[in-house]
Protein backbone atom coordinates (compact mmCIF):
# COMPACT_ATOMS: atom_id res chain seq x y z
CA UNK A 1 0.00 0.00 0.00
CA UNK A 2 1.15 3.74 -1.24
CA UNK A 3 0.49 6.44 0.78
CA UNK A 4 0.92 9.71 -0.67
CA UNK A 5 0.85 12.45 2.08
CA UNK A 6 0.23 15.30 -0.11
CA UNK A 7 -2.80 13.84 -1.42
CA UNK A 8 -6.06 14.88 0.86
CA UNK A 9 -7.43 11.77 1.04
CA UNK A 10 -4.42 10.60 2.19
CA UNK A 11 -3.83 13.03 4.95
CA UNK A 12 -7.22 12.86 5.86
CA UNK A 13 -7.01 9.28 6.56
CA UNK A 14 -3.36 10.04 8.36
CA UNK A 15 -5.45 12.25 10.91
CA UNK A 16 -7.83 10.23 11.39
CA UNK A 17 -5.51 7.35 12.18
CA UNK A 18 -3.54 9.78 14.63
CA UNK A 19 -6.76 11.58 15.99
CA UNK A 20 -7.75 7.66 17.41
CA UNK A 21 -3.70 7.25 18.79
CA UNK A 22 -4.66 7.20 22.28
CA UNK A 23 -1.97 7.20 25.15
CA UNK A 24 -1.69 4.53 27.80
CA UNK A 25 -4.04 5.07 31.07
CA UNK A 26 -2.54 7.80 32.94
CA UNK A 27 -1.68 6.35 37.03
CA UNK A 28 -4.62 6.11 39.19
CA UNK A 29 -3.03 7.99 42.07
CA UNK A 30 -1.81 10.83 39.15
CA UNK A 31 -4.00 13.06 41.09
CA UNK A 32 -2.95 12.33 44.47
CA UNK A 33 0.44 12.56 43.50
CA UNK A 34 -0.42 16.61 42.26
CA UNK A 35 -2.04 16.75 45.62
CA UNK A 36 0.19 15.99 47.31
CA UNK A 37 3.02 18.11 45.42
CA UNK A 38 1.18 21.36 45.95
CA UNK A 39 0.57 20.76 49.49
CA UNK A 40 4.32 20.22 49.87
CA UNK A 41 4.51 23.74 48.58
CA UNK A 42 5.61 22.58 44.62
CA UNK A 43 4.18 24.76 42.08
CA UNK A 44 4.88 25.28 38.29
CA UNK A 45 4.80 28.27 36.52
CA UNK A 46 2.65 27.79 33.34
CA UNK A 47 3.23 29.85 30.27
CA UNK A 48 -0.12 31.52 29.80
CA UNK A 49 1.45 33.28 26.96
CA UNK A 50 2.52 33.09 23.21
CA UNK A 51 5.85 32.68 22.72
CA UNK A 52 7.55 35.66 21.43
CA UNK A 53 7.97 35.43 17.22
CA UNK A 54 11.69 34.47 16.30
CA UNK A 55 14.09 37.41 15.90
CA UNK A 56 16.76 38.08 13.59
CA UNK A 57 19.70 37.57 14.29
CA UNK A 58 20.38 41.70 14.51
CA UNK A 59 17.88 41.46 17.51
CA UNK A 60 18.99 38.41 18.99
CA UNK A 61 22.35 40.00 19.20
CA UNK A 62 20.46 42.92 20.73
CA UNK A 63 18.98 40.42 23.30
CA UNK A 64 22.28 39.06 23.94
CA UNK A 65 24.17 42.34 24.46
CA UNK A 66 21.49 43.35 26.83
CA UNK A 67 21.09 40.01 28.96
CA UNK A 68 25.29 40.21 28.79
CA UNK A 69 25.15 43.51 30.31
CA UNK A 70 22.78 42.48 33.21
CA UNK A 71 24.87 39.40 33.80
CA UNK A 72 27.41 41.89 34.38
CA UNK A 73 25.56 43.99 36.39
CA UNK A 74 24.39 40.73 38.69
CA UNK A 75 28.40 40.48 38.64
CA UNK A 76 29.51 43.51 39.69
CA UNK A 77 26.92 43.57 42.39
CA UNK A 78 27.96 40.52 43.80
CA UNK A 79 31.20 41.25 43.45
CA UNK A 80 30.61 44.92 45.78
CA UNK A 81 29.11 42.08 47.90
CA UNK A 82 25.44 44.31 47.66
CA UNK A 83 22.44 42.89 48.78
CA UNK A 84 20.86 40.13 46.03
CA UNK A 85 17.53 42.25 45.59
CA UNK A 86 18.03 45.36 43.77
CA UNK A 87 17.61 43.57 39.80
CA UNK A 88 14.38 44.33 39.06
CA UNK A 89 13.75 44.56 35.26
CA UNK A 90 10.28 46.20 34.54
CA UNK A 91 8.78 44.23 31.36
CA UNK A 92 5.58 44.18 29.77
CA UNK A 93 4.88 40.92 29.98
CA UNK A 94 7.40 39.00 32.19
CA UNK A 95 6.52 35.53 30.92
CA UNK A 96 7.65 36.64 26.63
CA UNK A 97 10.54 38.67 28.50
CA UNK A 98 11.62 35.33 30.29
CA UNK A 99 11.17 33.15 27.48
CA UNK A 100 12.54 34.76 24.80
CA UNK A 101 16.18 35.62 27.32
CA UNK A 102 16.14 32.31 28.31
CA UNK A 103 16.37 31.27 24.85
CA UNK A 104 18.30 33.64 23.77
CA UNK A 105 20.98 33.05 27.18
CA UNK A 106 20.95 29.34 25.71
CA UNK A 107 20.96 29.39 21.73
CA UNK A 108 24.93 29.59 22.14
CA UNK A 109 24.76 26.83 24.81
CA UNK A 110 24.13 23.41 22.35
CA UNK A 111 25.16 21.00 25.39
CA UNK A 112 23.18 22.54 27.76
CA UNK A 113 19.79 24.15 26.87
CA UNK A 114 16.87 23.86 29.68
CA UNK A 115 14.92 27.45 29.62
CA UNK A 116 12.06 26.22 31.29
CA UNK A 117 14.23 26.54 34.51
CA UNK A 118 16.26 29.56 33.26
CA UNK A 119 12.61 30.78 32.71
CA UNK A 120 11.95 29.92 36.76
CA UNK A 121 14.98 31.41 37.97
CA UNK A 122 14.65 34.61 35.75
CA UNK A 123 11.11 35.26 37.13
CA UNK A 124 11.70 34.42 40.24
CA UNK A 125 15.19 36.14 41.00
CA UNK A 126 13.61 39.31 38.79
CA UNK A 127 14.94 38.87 35.68
CA UNK A 128 18.94 38.18 37.05
CA UNK A 129 19.92 36.24 33.85
CA UNK A 130 21.94 33.08 34.59
CA UNK A 131 22.73 30.64 31.28
CA UNK A 132 23.80 26.88 30.78
CA UNK A 133 26.45 24.97 31.94
CA UNK A 134 27.13 23.15 34.93
CA UNK A 135 30.40 22.70 36.98
CA UNK A 136 31.32 20.67 39.43
CA UNK A 137 30.53 22.30 43.35
CA UNK A 138 34.67 21.62 45.14
CA UNK A 139 34.70 20.72 48.61
CA UNK A 140 33.93 23.24 51.31
CA UNK A 141 37.31 23.28 53.33
CA UNK A 142 35.79 24.87 56.48
CA UNK A 143 34.08 23.53 59.12
CA UNK A 144 32.14 25.90 60.95
CA UNK A 145 30.69 25.87 65.04
CA UNK A 146 27.12 28.01 64.57
CA UNK A 147 27.20 27.67 68.48
CA UNK A 148 29.48 30.28 68.11
CA UNK A 149 27.34 33.18 67.40
CA UNK A 150 25.34 35.19 70.10
CA UNK A 151 21.91 36.23 70.34
CA UNK A 152 21.36 39.72 70.58
CA UNK A 153 20.95 42.94 68.61
CA UNK A 154 23.77 44.48 67.40
CA UNK A 155 23.97 48.57 65.76
CA UNK A 156 26.04 48.98 63.02
CA UNK A 157 27.05 52.98 62.19
CA UNK A 158 25.55 53.10 58.64
CA UNK A 159 27.78 52.44 55.50
CA UNK A 160 29.78 55.63 55.48
CA UNK A 161 31.51 56.14 51.66
CA UNK A 162 34.45 58.41 51.11
CA UNK A 163 36.53 58.95 47.59
CA UNK A 164 38.21 62.33 46.88
CA UNK A 165 34.95 64.44 46.39
CA UNK A 166 32.80 63.76 48.67
CA UNK A 167 31.83 61.23 51.97
CA UNK A 168 28.09 59.88 52.22
CA UNK A 169 26.89 58.39 55.39
CA UNK A 170 24.35 56.25 56.09
CA UNK A 171 21.50 55.75 59.01
CA UNK A 172 22.47 53.06 60.96
CA UNK A 173 21.72 48.99 60.69
CA UNK A 174 20.18 46.84 63.45
CA UNK A 175 20.74 43.11 63.06
CA UNK A 176 18.60 40.73 65.28
CA UNK A 177 19.81 37.70 66.07
CA UNK A 178 17.66 35.07 68.24
CA UNK A 179 17.47 30.94 68.34
CA UNK A 180 14.54 29.41 67.19
CA UNK A 181 13.04 26.50 66.42
CA UNK A 182 12.07 25.69 62.79
CA UNK A 183 9.78 23.09 62.17
CA UNK A 184 11.35 21.25 65.06
CA UNK A 185 14.68 21.70 64.01
CA UNK A 186 17.05 24.13 66.19
CA UNK A 187 18.09 26.87 63.86
CA UNK A 188 19.20 31.04 64.11
CA UNK A 189 16.95 33.84 63.11
CA UNK A 190 18.82 37.20 61.65
CA UNK A 191 16.86 40.28 60.95
CA UNK A 192 18.39 43.38 59.27
CA UNK A 193 16.78 46.44 59.29
CA UNK A 194 18.18 49.76 57.78
CA UNK A 195 18.87 52.20 54.70
CA UNK A 196 20.44 50.99 51.76
CA UNK A 197 21.21 53.34 49.28
CA UNK A 198 18.14 54.96 48.32
CA UNK A 199 15.53 52.67 49.65
CA UNK A 200 15.08 50.85 53.08
CA UNK A 201 16.20 46.79 53.72
CA UNK A 202 13.83 44.65 55.37
CA UNK A 203 15.50 40.94 54.95
CA UNK A 204 15.58 37.84 57.33
CA UNK A 205 17.41 34.65 57.10
CA UNK A 206 17.08 31.42 59.15
CA UNK A 207 19.68 29.23 59.36
CA UNK A 208 20.24 25.86 60.76
CA UNK A 209 21.94 26.06 64.14
CA UNK A 210 24.09 22.92 63.27
CA UNK A 211 25.85 23.88 59.81
CA UNK A 212 24.36 27.25 59.04
CA UNK A 213 22.68 25.46 56.21
CA UNK A 214 19.84 28.30 54.51
CA UNK A 215 16.47 26.99 55.62
CA UNK A 216 14.22 30.10 54.94
CA UNK A 217 14.95 33.44 53.46
CA UNK A 218 12.91 36.77 53.39
CA UNK A 219 13.20 40.27 51.99
CA UNK A 220 10.44 42.91 51.94
CA UNK A 221 10.51 45.87 49.93
CA UNK A 222 8.75 48.95 51.82
CA UNK A 223 9.61 51.81 48.89
CA UNK A 224 8.51 49.90 46.52
CA UNK A 225 4.99 50.40 45.02
CA UNK A 226 3.32 47.87 45.06
CA UNK A 227 4.87 47.17 48.95
CA UNK A 228 7.00 43.79 47.35
CA UNK A 229 7.99 41.11 49.33
CA UNK A 230 9.92 37.79 48.43
CA UNK A 231 10.73 34.67 50.58
CA UNK A 232 12.48 31.55 49.94
CA UNK A 233 12.03 28.10 51.15
CA UNK A 234 15.09 25.41 51.21
CA UNK A 235 15.55 22.25 51.54
CA UNK A 236 18.03 19.41 50.47
CA UNK A 237 17.21 19.45 46.97
CA UNK A 238 14.47 22.45 45.95
CA UNK A 239 13.98 25.78 46.61
CA UNK A 240 10.74 27.66 46.39
CA UNK A 241 10.60 31.47 45.70
CA UNK A 242 7.49 33.15 46.16
CA UNK A 243 7.01 36.75 45.24
CA UNK A 244 4.05 39.24 45.74
CA UNK A 245 3.89 42.81 44.41
CA UNK A 246 5.56 44.32 41.87
CA UNK A 247 5.63 40.69 40.30
CA UNK A 248 3.14 38.35 41.59
CA UNK A 249 4.95 34.69 40.94
CA UNK A 250 6.68 31.65 42.37
CA UNK A 251 9.62 29.41 41.02
CA UNK A 252 10.51 26.46 42.33
CA UNK A 253 13.72 24.81 40.83
CA UNK A 254 16.28 21.85 42.20
CA UNK A 255 19.00 23.19 44.52
CA UNK A 256 21.01 20.59 45.46
CA UNK A 257 22.94 21.78 48.88
CA UNK A 258 26.40 20.39 49.20
CA UNK A 259 27.71 20.02 52.95
CA UNK A 260 29.66 22.64 53.94
CA UNK A 261 27.98 25.72 51.89
CA UNK A 262 27.39 28.83 53.55
CA UNK A 263 24.63 31.41 53.10
CA UNK A 264 25.53 34.25 50.65
CA UNK A 265 24.83 37.67 51.72
CA UNK A 266 25.29 36.94 55.24
CA UNK A 267 28.83 36.97 55.89
CA UNK A 268 29.14 39.17 58.41
CA UNK A 269 26.14 38.52 60.51
CA UNK A 270 26.36 34.58 60.30
CA UNK A 271 29.61 32.87 59.05
CA UNK A 272 32.25 35.01 60.60
CA UNK A 273 30.98 34.74 63.94
CA UNK A 274 31.12 31.00 63.40
CA UNK A 275 34.66 30.20 61.90
CA UNK A 276 37.40 29.17 64.59
CA UNK A 277 39.65 32.45 63.93
CA UNK A 278 42.99 32.01 65.80
CA UNK A 279 46.26 32.92 65.30
CA UNK A 280 47.49 32.37 61.38
CA UNK A 281 44.48 30.93 60.82
CA UNK A 282 43.08 30.93 57.13
CA UNK A 283 40.68 29.33 54.71
CA UNK A 284 38.17 29.72 51.72
CA UNK A 285 34.74 29.97 52.66
CA UNK A 286 32.18 28.53 49.66
CA UNK A 287 28.97 30.70 49.59
CA UNK A 288 25.99 29.23 48.01
CA UNK A 289 24.18 31.28 45.41
CA UNK A 290 20.40 29.70 45.21
CA UNK A 291 20.19 29.44 41.29
CA UNK A 292 19.69 26.42 39.29
CA UNK A 293 22.81 24.14 39.09
CA UNK A 294 22.32 24.45 35.52
CA UNK A 295 22.28 27.74 35.21
CA UNK A 296 25.23 29.91 36.31
CA UNK A 297 27.35 30.05 32.89
CA UNK A 298 27.63 34.15 33.31
CA UNK A 299 27.67 33.91 36.55
CA UNK A 300 30.11 30.99 36.60
CA UNK A 301 29.81 29.06 39.46
CA UNK A 302 26.72 28.19 41.96
CA UNK A 303 28.53 29.42 44.61
CA UNK A 304 30.90 32.51 45.98
CA UNK A 305 34.58 31.77 46.83
CA UNK A 306 35.82 33.90 49.87
CA UNK A 307 39.09 33.40 50.97
CA UNK A 308 39.77 34.99 54.27
CA UNK A 309 43.19 34.71 56.30
CA UNK A 310 43.87 36.09 60.07
CA UNK A 311 46.93 38.68 59.48
CA UNK A 312 47.08 40.29 63.13
CA UNK A 313 45.45 41.10 66.54
CA UNK A 314 44.89 44.48 66.99
CA UNK A 315 42.79 46.41 69.98
CA UNK A 316 40.66 49.30 68.29
CA UNK A 317 37.95 51.45 69.64
CA UNK A 318 34.89 52.24 68.00
CA UNK A 319 31.28 53.71 69.26
CA UNK A 320 30.49 50.81 70.98
CA UNK A 321 33.65 50.46 72.93
CA UNK A 322 37.04 48.56 72.97
CA UNK A 323 37.68 45.49 71.62
CA UNK A 324 40.50 43.12 71.32
CA UNK A 325 40.52 42.04 68.14
CA UNK A 326 41.57 39.67 65.23
CA UNK A 327 42.57 41.56 61.85
CA UNK A 328 40.78 39.12 59.31
CA UNK A 329 42.08 39.92 55.87
CA UNK A 330 38.67 38.82 52.78
CA UNK A 331 40.21 37.81 49.67
CA UNK A 332 43.59 38.98 48.14
CA UNK A 333 45.92 41.55 49.44
CA UNK A 334 45.66 44.09 46.82
CA UNK A 335 41.26 43.76 47.62
CA UNK A 336 41.54 45.76 51.10
CA UNK A 337 38.97 44.67 52.61
CA UNK A 338 39.32 44.04 55.78
CA UNK A 339 37.38 42.82 59.35
CA UNK A 340 38.18 43.68 62.79
CA UNK A 341 36.35 40.62 64.68
CA UNK A 342 36.35 40.44 68.46
CA UNK A 343 38.67 38.00 69.82
CA UNK A 344 36.35 36.73 72.51
CA UNK A 345 32.44 36.75 71.46
CA UNK A 346 33.53 36.34 67.42
CA UNK A 347 31.49 39.72 66.63
CA UNK A 348 32.49 41.71 63.82
CA UNK A 349 33.57 45.39 64.81
CA UNK A 350 34.57 46.92 61.87
CA UNK A 351 34.17 45.76 58.23
CA UNK A 352 36.41 48.19 55.65
CA UNK A 353 36.90 47.63 52.42
CA UNK A 354 38.37 50.07 49.68
CA UNK A 355 37.50 50.10 45.67
CA UNK A 356 39.55 51.51 43.18
CA UNK A 357 38.71 51.46 39.51
CA UNK A 358 41.48 53.36 37.97
CA UNK A 359 42.04 56.40 39.16
CA UNK A 360 39.25 56.70 41.36
CA UNK A 361 39.06 54.84 45.18
CA UNK A 362 36.63 55.15 47.53
CA UNK A 363 36.31 53.56 50.87
CA UNK A 364 33.44 52.39 53.01
CA UNK A 365 33.49 51.48 56.23
CA UNK A 366 31.14 49.95 59.10
CA UNK A 367 31.30 49.97 62.96
CA UNK A 368 29.35 48.44 65.47
CA UNK A 369 27.66 51.23 67.77
CA UNK A 370 25.86 49.59 70.10
CA UNK A 371 25.39 45.59 71.20
CA UNK A 372 23.17 44.09 73.35
CA UNK A 373 23.32 40.62 74.23
CA UNK A 374 20.45 38.02 74.84
CA UNK A 375 21.76 35.21 77.63
CA UNK A 376 20.30 32.19 77.52
CA UNK B 1 -27.88 31.18 25.67
CA UNK B 2 -30.29 28.34 26.69
CA UNK B 3 -30.52 28.43 30.69
CA UNK B 4 -28.52 24.55 30.69
CA UNK B 5 -25.88 26.53 29.55
CA UNK B 6 -25.97 29.25 31.22
CA UNK B 7 -26.03 26.93 34.64
CA UNK B 8 -22.94 25.06 33.15
CA UNK B 9 -20.98 28.43 32.56
CA UNK B 10 -21.60 29.94 35.91
CA UNK B 11 -20.51 26.76 37.89
CA UNK B 12 -17.09 26.16 35.53
CA UNK B 13 -16.19 30.13 36.38
CA UNK B 14 -17.66 29.25 40.14
CA UNK B 15 -14.68 26.06 39.79
CA UNK B 16 -12.25 28.09 38.37
CA UNK B 17 -12.40 30.65 40.82
CA UNK B 18 -12.36 28.39 43.55
CA UNK B 19 -9.20 26.30 42.07
CA UNK B 20 -7.90 29.94 41.34
CA UNK B 21 -8.21 30.76 45.52
CA UNK B 22 -6.12 27.23 45.91
CA UNK B 23 -9.10 24.61 46.41
CA UNK B 24 -7.95 20.88 46.09
CA UNK B 25 -11.58 19.82 45.46
CA UNK B 26 -12.30 22.35 42.95
CA UNK B 27 -9.25 21.66 40.97
CA UNK B 28 -9.72 18.16 41.40
CA UNK B 29 -13.14 18.46 39.49
CA UNK B 30 -11.14 20.25 36.85
CA UNK B 31 -8.66 17.17 36.65
CA UNK B 32 -11.26 15.19 36.73
CA UNK B 33 -12.79 17.17 33.64
CA UNK B 34 -9.66 18.04 31.39
CA UNK B 35 -7.01 15.53 32.40
CA UNK B 36 -7.91 13.00 29.78
CA UNK B 37 -8.08 16.25 27.35
CA UNK B 38 -4.47 17.50 29.00
CA UNK B 39 -3.00 13.87 29.15
CA UNK B 40 -4.03 13.05 24.87
CA UNK B 41 -2.11 16.64 23.67
CA UNK B 42 0.54 15.78 25.94
CA UNK B 43 1.46 12.30 24.56
CA UNK B 44 0.54 13.04 20.90
CA UNK B 45 3.05 15.86 20.67
CA UNK B 46 5.62 14.12 22.85
CA UNK B 47 5.21 10.55 21.80
CA UNK B 48 6.17 9.49 25.34
CA UNK B 49 3.74 8.27 27.85
CA UNK B 50 6.15 9.36 30.71
CA UNK B 51 6.71 12.62 29.35
CA UNK B 52 2.44 12.77 28.84
CA UNK B 53 2.68 12.07 32.40
CA UNK B 54 5.18 14.84 33.53
CA UNK B 55 3.04 17.50 31.77
CA UNK B 56 -0.22 16.71 33.16
CA UNK B 57 1.12 16.83 36.69
CA UNK B 58 3.06 20.15 35.62
CA UNK B 59 -0.04 21.36 34.22
CA UNK B 60 -2.33 20.53 37.01
CA UNK B 61 0.46 21.94 39.88
CA UNK B 62 0.46 25.46 38.03
CA UNK B 63 -3.00 25.63 36.96
CA UNK B 64 -4.32 27.37 40.33
CA UNK B 65 -1.65 30.12 40.07
CA UNK B 66 -1.86 30.60 36.08
CA UNK B 67 -5.58 30.80 36.15
CA UNK B 68 -5.07 34.53 37.18
CA UNK B 69 -4.08 34.64 32.84
CA UNK B 70 -7.26 33.19 32.20
CA UNK B 71 -9.31 35.99 30.53
CA UNK B 72 -12.31 33.62 29.93
CA UNK B 73 -12.76 34.43 26.49
CA UNK B 74 -12.92 31.14 23.73
CA UNK B 75 -13.59 28.37 27.07
CA UNK B 76 -11.47 26.82 29.38
CA UNK B 77 -10.93 24.09 27.49
CA UNK B 78 -9.13 25.52 24.63
CA UNK B 79 -7.30 27.82 26.73
CA UNK B 80 -5.77 24.87 28.66
CA UNK B 81 -5.42 23.36 25.72
CA UNK B 82 -3.18 26.09 24.27
CA UNK B 83 -1.47 26.17 28.14
CA UNK B 84 -0.91 22.52 27.63
CA UNK B 85 0.57 22.86 24.09
CA UNK B 86 3.35 25.47 25.57
CA UNK B 87 4.16 22.84 29.10
CA UNK B 88 4.76 20.74 26.58
CA UNK B 89 7.19 22.37 24.55
CA UNK B 90 8.74 23.82 27.52
CA UNK B 91 9.09 20.24 28.41
CA UNK B 92 10.34 19.33 24.83
CA UNK B 93 13.25 21.66 25.51
CA UNK B 94 14.59 20.21 28.70
CA UNK B 95 17.48 17.82 29.20
CA UNK B 96 15.06 15.28 29.95
CA UNK B 97 13.78 15.88 26.33
CA UNK B 98 17.22 15.92 24.83
CA UNK B 99 18.21 12.26 26.86
CA UNK B 100 15.14 10.54 24.16
CA UNK B 101 16.86 11.47 21.23
CA UNK B 102 18.72 7.91 21.08
CA UNK B 103 15.35 6.52 21.34
CA UNK B 104 14.01 8.35 18.57
CA UNK B 105 16.99 7.62 16.20
CA UNK B 106 16.49 3.83 17.08
CA UNK B 107 12.39 4.12 16.17
CA UNK B 108 13.51 5.81 13.14
CA UNK B 109 15.87 2.96 11.98
CA UNK B 110 13.24 0.73 12.89
CA UNK B 111 10.75 2.73 10.84
CA UNK B 112 13.10 3.25 7.75
CA UNK B 113 12.94 -0.67 7.24
CA UNK B 114 9.34 -1.60 7.30
CA UNK B 115 7.09 -1.26 4.31
CA UNK B 116 3.98 0.28 7.13
CA UNK B 117 0.45 -0.50 6.56
CA UNK B 118 -1.38 2.42 8.36
CA UNK B 119 -2.16 1.19 11.61
CA UNK B 120 -1.65 3.18 15.14
CA UNK B 121 1.58 1.21 15.83
CA UNK B 122 3.00 2.35 12.61
CA UNK B 123 1.84 5.74 13.03
CA UNK B 124 3.09 6.28 16.59
CA UNK B 125 6.45 4.79 15.14
CA UNK B 126 6.18 6.88 12.29
CA UNK B 127 5.61 10.10 14.45
CA UNK B 128 8.01 9.44 17.23
CA UNK B 129 10.78 9.08 14.26
CA UNK B 130 9.93 12.91 13.53
CA UNK B 131 11.95 15.47 15.15
CA UNK B 132 10.37 17.47 17.53
CA UNK B 133 9.89 20.74 15.81
CA UNK B 134 8.25 18.98 12.66
CA UNK B 135 5.76 16.58 15.04
CA UNK B 136 4.72 19.60 16.82
CA UNK B 137 3.72 21.94 13.92
CA UNK B 138 2.15 18.33 11.99
CA UNK B 139 0.08 17.66 15.23
CA UNK B 140 -1.15 21.45 15.82
CA UNK B 141 -2.03 21.60 12.01
CA UNK B 142 -2.81 18.19 10.74
CA UNK B 143 -4.57 16.93 14.39
CA UNK B 144 -5.09 20.25 16.29
CA UNK B 145 -6.55 22.02 13.92
CA UNK B 146 -4.68 25.18 14.60
CA UNK B 147 -3.42 27.74 12.38
CA UNK B 148 -0.20 28.58 11.13
CA UNK B 149 -1.07 31.46 12.48
CA UNK B 150 -1.45 30.19 15.82
CA UNK B 151 1.29 27.42 15.17
CA UNK B 152 3.81 30.59 14.80
CA UNK B 153 2.68 32.38 17.91
CA UNK B 154 2.55 29.03 20.06
CA UNK B 155 6.20 28.25 19.36
CA UNK B 156 7.48 31.62 18.64
CA UNK B 157 8.45 30.66 15.06
CA UNK B 158 7.18 32.84 11.94
CA UNK B 159 3.97 31.50 9.91
CA UNK B 160 5.94 30.82 7.38
CA UNK B 161 8.38 28.63 9.11
CA UNK B 162 5.45 26.83 10.41
CA UNK B 163 4.45 26.28 6.68
CA UNK B 164 7.38 25.11 5.65
CA UNK B 165 7.98 22.62 8.91
CA UNK B 166 4.24 21.24 8.14
CA UNK B 167 5.18 20.31 4.41
CA UNK B 168 8.24 18.87 5.60
CA UNK B 169 6.90 16.75 8.06
CA UNK B 170 4.27 15.38 5.91
CA UNK B 171 7.31 14.65 3.30
CA UNK B 172 9.23 13.07 6.37
CA UNK B 173 5.96 10.88 6.92
CA UNK B 174 5.81 10.14 3.69
CA UNK B 175 9.10 8.70 3.27
CA UNK B 176 9.17 7.02 7.03
CA UNK B 177 5.81 5.34 5.66
CA UNK B 178 7.21 3.46 2.25
CA UNK B 179 5.63 6.23 0.09
CA UNK B 180 8.79 6.66 -2.29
Amino acid sequence: MTHRLDDEAVTRELRDAVAGLEPPALAPDTFARIAARRANGERFVLATVDAPASMSSRRLNLVAGTLAALAAMVIIGVALNLRRDSAITSVASRDQFAISAADSACASSPETRDPSMLRHLMIGAFGVSVACGAQPIPDAPITVAPSQILSGTFTYRGLTITDAVFTSVHAPTTISISRVSWHGASALLAVRVGPLITRVSVDSLTVSATDLAPLHWASWYPTQHPVGAMHADFDSSMVTIVMTGRFDTVATFSYPRKAGELPFGWTQELVVPALPLTNGWHGTLQIALPIHPHAYKLLGKPWESMALRVVGRERITVAAGTFDCWKVQVGEPEDQSLMWVDASTHVVIRSQTTYRFGDTSFEDQVDLQRMILITQ
Amino acid sequence: MPLSEDIAAVTERTQLERAASGSADALAGLFELHAAMVHRVAYRLTMSADDAEDIVQDVFIGLPEALAAYSGDGGFAAWLRKVTVRTTLMHMRSSRRRAATAIRADAEKEAAMSNYLLDRMAIATALAALPSELRMVFMLADIEGYTHADIGGLLGIRTGTSEVRLHRARRKLRALLGDR
